[in-house]
């Protein structure tokens, strides 16, 4: 679903990549914790995969598309397989819960028809079916990164990104997100979770890829969240 | 998708009151102004042409000659291409013209005997500006005295036109030109408004077309609204202003036909369009770069 072969991202204007000869496979259906400490590349992992930016040399392949040699006006489509929840949640003030989520489906060009369909279903998914007429800053933060989750979520793409998705919450309503990010991946989503929340990622026993300082250091099935912590 | 297209395009007007008054305030008065330029530009452009049309060539023919040659050069000078119509005047015709001309002063016509003035030939051009060689051709006829065109005012009359003409363009174009920064910039801001919409619009996949249309559907009517005032205010200069210059100098040929206003209603609204069509797209480009 996700394969990266000698993937190495110098930027304009630095000396050291903030990626470094990446290799790394993530089929179809997997949960992986992408973890190291700020800086290490987590981010620039995530935007290679949503051709924000282009690599400086390696392939890159994403639910079938060849990404950093595909047309640009297609990258569109790329993105619609990809679904994206962020540490700022990134919703519209002005939209309510449900209308933030409808415009997904809006902007793809979805038919009104299934808009009314998917969306109440999604927002029952996470949780929110009695708040889809609340307005963002109505709702906890919790709430809010629910509605972002139900946003990436409601067009069912085959891959869902995280990034740093409980940044901002506090642990009781961090595993909330995470059982939802679980559940998700039940359905048969693959699912990848940028963070650095070390009791996270120790109890979820999913698979973690480690960085630091764009080398990968450690891809391991039902790590945690580093070595130096069970030294402790 | 057009009903949505319209929708936010509509939302995004409404949403942005502010932006979009002052983007279509600013395309009204570059409008204005253009439209005022255009307006004043034609208004000269009347007055020089009715100027140029009064040049004419007055040719005397010698009293010896014969009518039927006086007839044959009429019929000749006609025939060339450059001459639009040529009108005789006889001696008494002349003599009747002198008299209408020196009515007040009766004493003067006493003092002539008989009458001395000769036919003449008005010649009257195309083109006022084939003065100088027609009037060359016209002095080497035998049968002819004298040819008078204005030597001396002709060609000032036409350097003058000349540079006003030059003058009006070039303020049409800087003006327009000034006006597409103003509205491109405006345009801008009220996208970068709305750069977190534009911005999870492309992260949930919608193609670049699809962000792309209510932005310029937006600055489209902007353009419109904008060029729809500016006709309104032109309109009201053109009723009041112009009409009132006519009543009291009327010495001007002052004149602003129907057609030119509603060819300028129609350039001004095409105007509009493009100018908020393409600042909208020149202001989006930045924000679409994948």
């Amino acid at each position: 679903m996700i394969t990266m072969q000698n993937v190495t991202m110098v930027y304009n204007g630095s000396h050291r990549p903030a990626l470094n000869d990446m290799d790394v496979e993530i089929e179809k259906g997997e949960f992986v914790f992408l973890v190291g400490p700020s800086g290490c590349g987590k981010s620039t992992f995530i935007r290679l995969l949503l051709r924000e930016i282009l690599p400086t040399k390696g392939k890159i392949f994403v639910a079938g598309y060849d990404v950093p040699n595909m047309r640009r006006w297609r990258v569109p489509l790329l993105r619609r397989n990809i679904g994206c929840v962020f540490q700022d949640f990134k919703l519209l003030p002005n939209k309510t819960t449900y209308e933030n989520v409808a415009f997904a489906l809006e902007v793809i060009g979805r038919p009104s028809r299934i808009i009314k369909q998917q969306v109440p279903e999604v927002l029952d998914l996470v949780g929110l079916g009695e708040k889809m007429r609340r307005y963002p800053d109505e709702l906890s933060g919790g709430e809010q990164q629910r509605v972002s989750v139900a946003r990436a979520f409601v067009n069912r793409p085959p891959i869902l990104l995280a990034d740093e998705p409980t940044g901002n919450l506090d642990p009781g309503t961090s595993g909330g997100i995470m059982s939802l990010l679980s559940k998700i991946n039940q359905t048969g989503t693959t699912v990848l979770v940028a963070t650095h929340d070390r009791d996270m990622v120790d109890s979820m026993r999913k698979r973690v890829i480690a960085l630091d300082d764009g080398n990968l250091v450690r891809d391991q099935l039902r790590g945690v969240y580093g070595y130096e912590e069970i030294l402790d | 998708m057009l009903l949505y297209f319209l929708r936010e395009s509509l939302i995004g007007f409404r949403r942005n009151l502010v932006m979009s008054t002052a983007a279509i305030i600013t395309v009204a008065i570059s409008l204005v102004v253009v439209g005022g330029v255009i307006i004043g530009a034609a208004t000269i452009g009347n007055i020089i042409r009715s100027m140029e049309q009064k040049v004419e060539i007055v040719t005397y023919i010698k009293d010896s000659t014969p009518p039927e040659s006086v007839d044959a050069l009429q019929n000749e000078i006609v025939s060339w291409a450059q001459v639009k119509s040529v009108a005789y005047v006889s001696k008494d015709e002349a003599l009747k013209r002198l008299r209408n001309d020196l009515k007040d002063n009766p004493e003067m016509l006493q003092a002539m005997e008989g009458n001395p003035l000769p036919a003449s030939l008005e010649v009257r051009l195309k083109d006022p500006h084939d003065v100088d060689g027609v009037a060359a051709k016209l002095k080497g006829r035998p049968e002819l005295e004298d040819v008078k065109y204005g030597q001396d005012y002709v060609p000032k009359l036409f350097a003058v036109s000349r540079v006003i003409r030059g003058v009006g363009a070039t303020f049409i174009v800087l003006l327009s030109f000034a006006s597409l920064v103003l509205i491109a910039n405006t345009i801008r801001l009220a996208i970068f408004a709305r750069r977190r919409e534009i911005g999870i619009m492309r992260l949930v996949g919608a193609s670049s077309w699809f962000i792309r249309w209510p932005f310029l559907l937006e600055g489209i009517f902007q353009g419109l609204v904008g060029a729809t005032l500016a006709i309104g205010a032109l309109y009201l200069v053109k009723a009041t202003g112009l009409s009132w210059l006519m009543r009291n100098l009327p010495f001007l040929p002052l004149s602003f036909d129907t057609a030119l206003f509603w060819q300028m209603v129609f350039a001004l609204t095409l105007g509009g369009v493009v100018i908020g069509a393409s600042g909208s797209s020149f202001a989006l480009r930045r924000f679409l770069k994948v």
